[in-house]
C-alpha cells in the first residue's frame, strides 16, 4: 500500500513529533466523577490504546481529546501545544465512532468527500483526494453505491476514509471493532495496525477487549471507573500487572484468584489457602514490605498450572476435573479444589474425563501476589 | 427418535434465498451450535424452528409431530432472545412465574417450580429483588429461566452473547456451559462466534450461504474440516491457506506453491486417488507451525517478521515467505524485520481440492 | 378434519374484513355517489347514478340558490370559495409555522436536553386540557384585542397548539439520527446550522413530511375555535359546511359534495408527500 503524499508531506517534515499528553483530566456529569486526574502521554506515531469495561469513561475521555465534550480540569497537549481552548476542527484531530458516521442518504463518494466539501476545496481537487483515499483503502468499489449495501467491514472502511481524508494529525477511535463479527474482528485488527504503519500516523483506540489491546498496541493504558490504572506496552501490562483489576483484566481466559493468609509456620513462611499451601520463604522479604496485611490474593493464569493425573511433587495439589471445553487448538479445564474453581489451559490430547483427580503443578515464577485490601500488586513471581 | 428433526428447510424472501436446503437432527440433551457468518440463514433457520417464519418448503418434527403448521406458543419451545425479553420491573420471581401464571398453574406448584428453576441457575438469592438492579449474567440467567420453566422440548438461543463486552462474554459462556449440563433439554444455538460454538455446542453446524457446510463434534471440525470455508472459519487466527500445484519431480511428488514446495511423496497416492485436479489448497493452522530463529532442518523455509501480535502468553506472527503471507503461532524473542524458519507439520497439514473445495487430506 | 377448519377460519377472517370495508368505506362510497346524482334520484338506492350530474359541486361555488330551488332552502348559502381559500391560508401557514418551530425546539430538547425533563412533559400536559375549556376566555381575551376574525387570530392559535404535536413527532425522528453522525461533522468543522441543515434534516425527512400532514389536517378540520374566533371574514370551511347544512336542510347532494371537496387538499398533499413518508419509516439504517 502506498503511502498518502498528503500525509506524509504533514508529517514528515522537521521531525514534527505528533505527541497526546493530558495532564491531570477530570470530568464529572451530572453527579458521576467520569474521570479522575487522568494523566498519561503517547509516544510519536504511536498505536495507543486504553482498554477497559463499559463504564469506565474511555467514550467521554476521547471526546474530551477531540473537543467536542469540554473538561472540568486539567489539560490536554497536542504536539506540544495546549489545545484545551481550541474548537474540534482546529485540533486537527479525526475521530471514528463506535456507530460509522456514514450517510445513509448519500453515496460512499458523498460521504468521503463531505469534510472536504465544508472546506469548500474545488470539485476537482475533491475528487481527486476521494480516490485517492479509497484506493489506499481498497473501497473504489463503493464509492458509488450507497451504505446499506456495505457490509460491517467496508462501513468501517469508508468511516476511516472520511477520516483519513482530511490528513489529521492524530486519529482517534470509539471502540471501532466492537459491531462486527467475530471473525472480521480479527482481520479489522490488523488492518488497523497495518494502516497505522503506514500512514505513520499517532492512533489512539479505545476497546473493552482486552485481546485486541494486546494484540495490536504499541501501548495500553488500562482504565477503570475514570482512571487510568496503568499504562505500560503490552507484554509488560500482561507479565507485571499493577493490580487486581489489571491482572484480571489481561489474559484470556481470566487469571486465577485464590485468598490466601501470609503466616509464619514452623518456621517457614507460607501462603495459607483453603486447600493448599505454598511455601515462600525464599521470597519472604520482597513479600513483607510490600504489604498492608496478611490478606493476600494468590493470582496464577491458567497457561501456568499444569496438570497431571499424578502427583508429580510434595507441592502439587489435588483437584477434581469438573468441566473441559475444547477451544481447538487448546482445551480449558475447570478445576475444583475445595471451594475453589480453577482454570487450566490444556492441550488439546488432555483426555482425562469429568471427575476424575488430577493433580496441580504451579508455575512458580508465573504467580502473582496481590494485597487484598489495596488491591496492589505485592509480588511478582515466587522464586 | 431426535427430539428435533429439520428437514430440508428453504426460506425465500423475494428474491433472496436465506435459507436452500438445511437438514439436521438434535437429540435429546444435545447441544447443537448454529455457527455461521451473518447473513448465512443460521438465525432465519432458527426462527422457522420457532415457528416465526414459515419456511418456504421441508418440515421440521419435534418429537416425532410435524410441526410446520403449529404455532409458535403450542410447540414446546423455549427461546431467549439476543436481548433477553425480560419484564424490568417485576422481580426475578414474578418473571419466572409468568408463564405459569398466564397458564392458571396453581399457587403452590409455581412456587415450587420456581425454586426448582432459581436453584437451578444460581437465582435463589434474588428471586425477589427486581431485575432493573441486576447484572447482565444475572439477566441473562432469568432469561433461560423463564424459557425453561414451561419445561419447553426444546430451547433455542439466538446470539445470546453478541451484545456483551468481552470480558463479561467469558464468564458467562462458562456459566452457559454450566447451567447446560443442569438443564439438560435438546438446544439448539445460533452464534456467529467461532470459539462460542466450540465451547458450547455438542455438536457444530458451520453454515454458509444458506447451506450446511459441515456439521461435526468441535474437535473434529477443529481437526478434520471438510471444506475450504469450514477450515478457515474455525481456529482463530484464521488456517493459512496457499494454492498449490501437485506435480512430479525428479522421481518426488510435490506441492509446488511457488515460494516453497512441499514434498508429499508418502502420501501421493491417497492425494492423486481423490483430487479432481493438480490444482490444491494447502493449509495449515498457525499453531501447527513450528518456528525458529535458527535453520534447525534442510527442509526448513525462511520467512521475514512483518508484524506482531501479542496475545500475553503467545504471539501471532505474520510472517512474509516470499510472495505470501502466513500467520504463525508461537512464542519467539523476535522484532519485526526479523528472519524466522518455519517448517510444516505434516500431520497437520490439511489439503483441498480448489475446484470442489473440499478437502482431500 | 383440519383443513376444513382452516377453511372456515379463512372464511370468516375475510367476512369480518368485509364487514369492516363496508364499514368505512360504505359512507365514503355513498357520498360520491350522492354528490354526483340529481335531486330526483337522492332517495334512491342504485349506487351509480342514472343521470349523473356535476351541478352539486359547480354550485358550490357560486353564490347561488342551491339545485331543487327555494322549496328546499331555509337560508341563503353562500359559496364555499372563500371558505376554502381561508382554510388553505390558515391551515397552511399554520402548519409551516408549527412544524419549523417544532423542529427547532425538537432538535434542542434530543440533543441538548433544552428545558430539562419537565419543560418538554408539560408541553404535553396543556394538550391534555379539552378546548371547550378555555374556548369562552380566549374569545373575550381576542376580543379585547379586537383579535377577531383576522387571519393572525386563527393561525397564532393554530400553531401554538399543534406545536406540542411538531415537537414530540419531531424529536423521536431526531432521536433517531445518532448523535456520532452530527459529532463527526462537527469535528470536521461544520457549523452546527450547517449540520442541522446538511446532515439532519435530509435525514429526517421523512419524519417532517409525516407530522407535516398530521397537523396540516388537524388544523384543516379544526371547528370549535374557528367557530369562536371567525365571525364573517375568516370563516374556514369546517365552518361554513356547518352552516351550510343548517341553510340547506335536505340538499343532500350539495352536501355530498361538500363533504368531498374538503377533504381533496388532505387527499393531495397525502398523495404527493407519500413517497417522503415511506422512505421516512424505513430510514435505511444500516447495520
Amino acid at each position: 500500500m502506498r503511502r498518502l503524499k498528503l500525509l506524509s508531506g504533514d508529517l514528515g517534515e522537521a521531525g514534527t513529533m505528533v505527541k497526546l499528553k493530558l495532564v491531570n483530566v477530570s470530568k464529572r456529569i451530572r453527579k458521576e466523577q467520569v474521570l479522575k486526574n487522568v494523566t498519561f502521554e503517547t509516544g510519536d506515531r504511536e498505536l495507543f490504546v486504553i482498554a477497559g469495561p463499559p463504564g469506565a469513561g474511555k467514550t467521554t475521555l476521547l471526546k474530551i481529546i477531540a473537543g467536542l465534550v469540554p473538561l472540568d480540569e486539567g489539560e490536554v497537549y497536542i504536539g506540544d501545544e495546549m489545545v484545551n481552548y481550541k474548537l474540534p476542527v482546529e485540533r486537527e484531530i479525526g475521530m471514528v465512532f463506535e456507530t460509522p458516521a456514514v450517510y445513509p442518504n448519500r453515496t460512499g463518494f458523498e460521504n468521503i468527500a463531505f469534510p472536504l466539501r465544508l472546506k469548500r476545496l474545488s470539485d476537482g481537487e475533491i475528487k481527486k483526494q476521494v480516490h485517492e483515499v479509497a484506493e489506499v483503502l481498497q473501497i473504489t468499489h463503493l464509492l458509488d453505491r450507497k451504505p446499506h449495501t456495505y457490509s460491517g467491514g467496508e462501513l468501517q472502511r469508508v468511516t476511516l476514509a472520511r477520516v483519513l481524508v482530511r490528513s489529521p494529525r492524530i486519529l482517534l477511535l470509539d471502540e471501532p471493532l466492537k459491531n462486527l463479527d467475530a471473525k472480521i474482528r480479527e482481520i479489522m485488527r490488523v488492518e488497523l495496525k497495518r494502516l497505522q504503519r503506514e500512514f505513520g500516523i499517532t492512533m489512539i483506540f479505545t476497546t473493552h477487549d482486552q485481546l485486541e489491546a494486546v494484540a495490536i498496541g504499541d501501548r495500553i493504558a488500562v482504565m477503570n471507573e475514570g482512571v487510568i490504572v496503568q499504562v505500560d506496552a503490552p507484554e509488560k501490562v500482561y507479565n507485571f500487572p499493577k493490580t487486581l483489576f489489571v491482572g484480571r483484566f489481561v489474559g484470556s481466559p481470566s487469571m486465577n484468584l485464590v485468598d490466601c493468609t501470609f503466616r509464619e509456620a514452623d518456621s517457614r513462611w507460607v501462603l495459607e489457602a483453603e486447600e493448599f499451601s505454598i511455601d515462600v520463604t525464599p521470597v519472604k522479604d520482597r513479600i513483607v514490605t510490600s504489604l498492608t496485611g496478611p490478606e493476600l490474593i494468590l493470582g496464577v493464569r491458567p497457561q501456568d498450572i499444569n496438570l497431571g493425573e499424578k502427583p508429580t511433587s510434595e507441592q502439587s495439589i489435588e483437584a477434581t476435573l469438573e468441566i473441559t471445553q475444547s477451544l481447538g487448538s487448546e482445551k480449558i479445564a475447570e478445576l475444583r479444589v475445595g471451594s475453589i474453581l480453577l482454570r487450566a489451559l490444556v492441550p488439546p490430547s488432555f483426555a482425562m474425563k469429568i471427575g476424575e483427580k488430577a493433580y496441580i503443578e504451579l508455575n512458580r515464577e508465573k504467580l502473582f501476589l496481590f494485597d487484598k485490601k489495596t488491591e496492589n500488586i505485592v509480588v511478582h513471581g515466587l522464586l | 427418535m431426535a427430539k428435533l428433526v429439520v428437514k430440508n428447510l428453504r426460506k425465500v424472501f423475494g428474491d433472496f434465498e436465506a435459507v436452500k436446503d438445511v437438514s439436521f437432527e438434535v437429540n435429546e440433551r444435545e447441544t447443537i451450535c448454529l455457527l455461521g457468518p451473518s447473513g448465512c440463514g443460521k438465525t432465519t433457520t432458527l426462527r422457522m424452528i420457532a415457528g416465526l417464519e414459515t419456511p418456504t418448503s421441508g418440515h421440521i418434527y419435534i418429537d416425532d409431530v410435524l410441526v410446520n403448521d403449529v404455532p409458535p406458543q403450542k410447540r414446546g419451545i423455549g427461546l431467549v432472545f439476543q436481548d433477553y425479553a425480560v419484564f424490568p420491573h417485576m422481580s426475578v420471581f414474578e418473571n419466572l412465574a409468568f408463564g405459569l401464571k398466564v397458564r392458571k398453574t396453581p399457587k403452590q406448584e409455581i412456587t415450587a417450580k420456581v425454586d426448582e428453576i432459581a436453584r437451578l441457575l444460581g437465582l435463589g438469592d434474588l428471586l425477589y429483588k427486581s431485575v432493573k438492579g441486576l447484572g447482565l449474567s444475572e439477566i441473562q440467567r432469568v432469561a433461560i429461566g423463564r424459557s425453561v420453566i414451561l419445561d419447553p422440548k426444546i430451547l433455542l438461543l439466538d446470539e445470546p452473547l453478541s451484545n456483551v463486552d468481552a470480558k463479561v462474554r467469558e464468564r458467562m459462556r462458562s456459566e452457559l456451559k454450566r447451567i447446560q449440563k443442569e438443564i439438560d433439554i435438546a438446544t439448539v444455538y445460533v452464534t456467529h462466534d467461532q470459539l462460542e460454538a466450540m465451547t458450547l455446542g455438542d455438536r457444530i453446524a458451520v453454515m454458509k450461504d444458506g447451506l450446511i457446510e459441515q456439521m461435526a463434534k468441535p474437535d473434529e471440525i477443529y481437526a478434520s474440516p471438510h471444506t475450504l470455508f469450514v477450515a478457515e472459519f474455525i481456529g482463530s487466527p484464521s488456517m493459512n491457506l496457499f494454492e498449490c500445484e501437485l506435480i512430479d519431480r525428479e522421481g518426488r511428488v510435490v506441492l509446488d506453491a511457488k515460494d516453497f514446495t512441499i514434498d508429499v511423496t508418502d502420501f501421493a497416492e491417497t492425494i492423486k486417488d481423490t483430487a479432481t485436479s493438480p490444482e490444491l489448497v494447502v493449509g495449515i493452522r498457525p499453531e501447527d507451525i513450528p518456528l525458529n530463529i535458527k535453520k534447525v532442518s534442510p527442509k526448513a523455509i525462511r520467512g521475514e517478521v512483518q508484524l506482531i501480535e501479542s496475545l500475553g502468553a503467545s504471539s501471532i506472527y505474520h510472517l512474509k515467505v516470499g510472495q505470501k503471507s502466513l500467520l504463525a503461532r508461537g512464542f519467539l524473542e523476535v522484532k519485526v524485520g526479523n528472519k524466522v524458519w518455519i517448517m510444516f507439520d505434516m500431520d497437520k497439514l490439511h489439503l483441498f481440492d480448489e475446484k470442489t473445495k473440499v478437502a482431500i487430506w | 378434519m383440519a383443513r376444513m377448519e382452516q377453511i372456515v377460519k379463512l372464511a370468516a377472517r375475510y367476512a369480518l374484513l368485509i364487514v369492516v370495508l363496508l364499514w368505512t368505506l360504505g359512507p365514503v362510497v355513498w357520498m360520491i355517489s350522492l354528490s354526483l346524482k340529481p335531486p330526483t334520484e337522492w332517495y334512491s338506492p342504485n349506487i351509480i347514478p342514472e343521470k349523473p350530474i356535476l351541478d352539486n359541486y359547480i354550485n358550490l361555488f357560486i353564490s347561488t340558490v342551491p339545485i331543487g330551488g327555494t322549496y328546499f332552502m331555509t337560508s341563503i348559502a353562500e359559496a364555499i370559495t372563500r371558505p376554502f381559500i381561508n382554510s388553505l391560508i390558515i391551515a397552511s401557514i399554520s402548519t409551516i409555522l408549527a412544524v419549523s418551530i417544532g423542529f427547532l425546539a425538537a432538535y434542542g430538547v434530543s440533543r441538548y436536553k433544552a428545558g430539562g425533563t419537565f419543560t418538554i412533559f408539560f408541553t404535553l400536559l396543556t394538550r391534555m386540557i379539552p378546548g371547550a375549556t378555555f374556548v369562552a376566555p380566549l374569545m373575550v381575551y381576542y376580543a379585547t384585542l379586537r383579535f377577531l376574525d383576522t387571519y393572525q387570530a386563527l393561525i397564532l392559535l393554530y400553531t401554538a397548539v399543534t406545536l406540542t404535536y411538531a415537537i414530540w413527532i419531531l424529536k423521536g425522528f431526531i432521536d433517531e439520527i445518532p448523535p456520532e453522525w452530527e459529532e463527526a461533522a462537527l469535528l470536521e468543522g461544520a457549523h452546527p446550522w450547517t449540520i442541522v441543515t446538511q446532515v439532519t434534516i435530509p435525514l429526517i425527512k421523512g419524519g417532517i413530511a409525516a407530522s407535516a400532514l398530521f397537523i396540516f389536517i388537524l388544523n384543516w378540520t379544526e371547528f370549535l375555535f374557528a367557530l369562536v374566533i371567525s365571525v364573517t371574514q375568516v370563516i374556514t370551511l369546517p365552518v361554513q359546511i356547518s352552516m351550510y347544512a343548517s341553510a340547506v336542510g335536505r340538499m343532500y347532494g350539495s352536501q355530498a359534495a361538500l363533504g368531498l371537496i374538503a377533504t381533496i387538499p388532505m387527499v393531495i398533499i397525502g398523495y404527493v408527500i407519500q413517497k417522503h413518508l415511506i422512505t421516512g419509516f424505513t430510514f435505511g439504517r444500516v447495520r
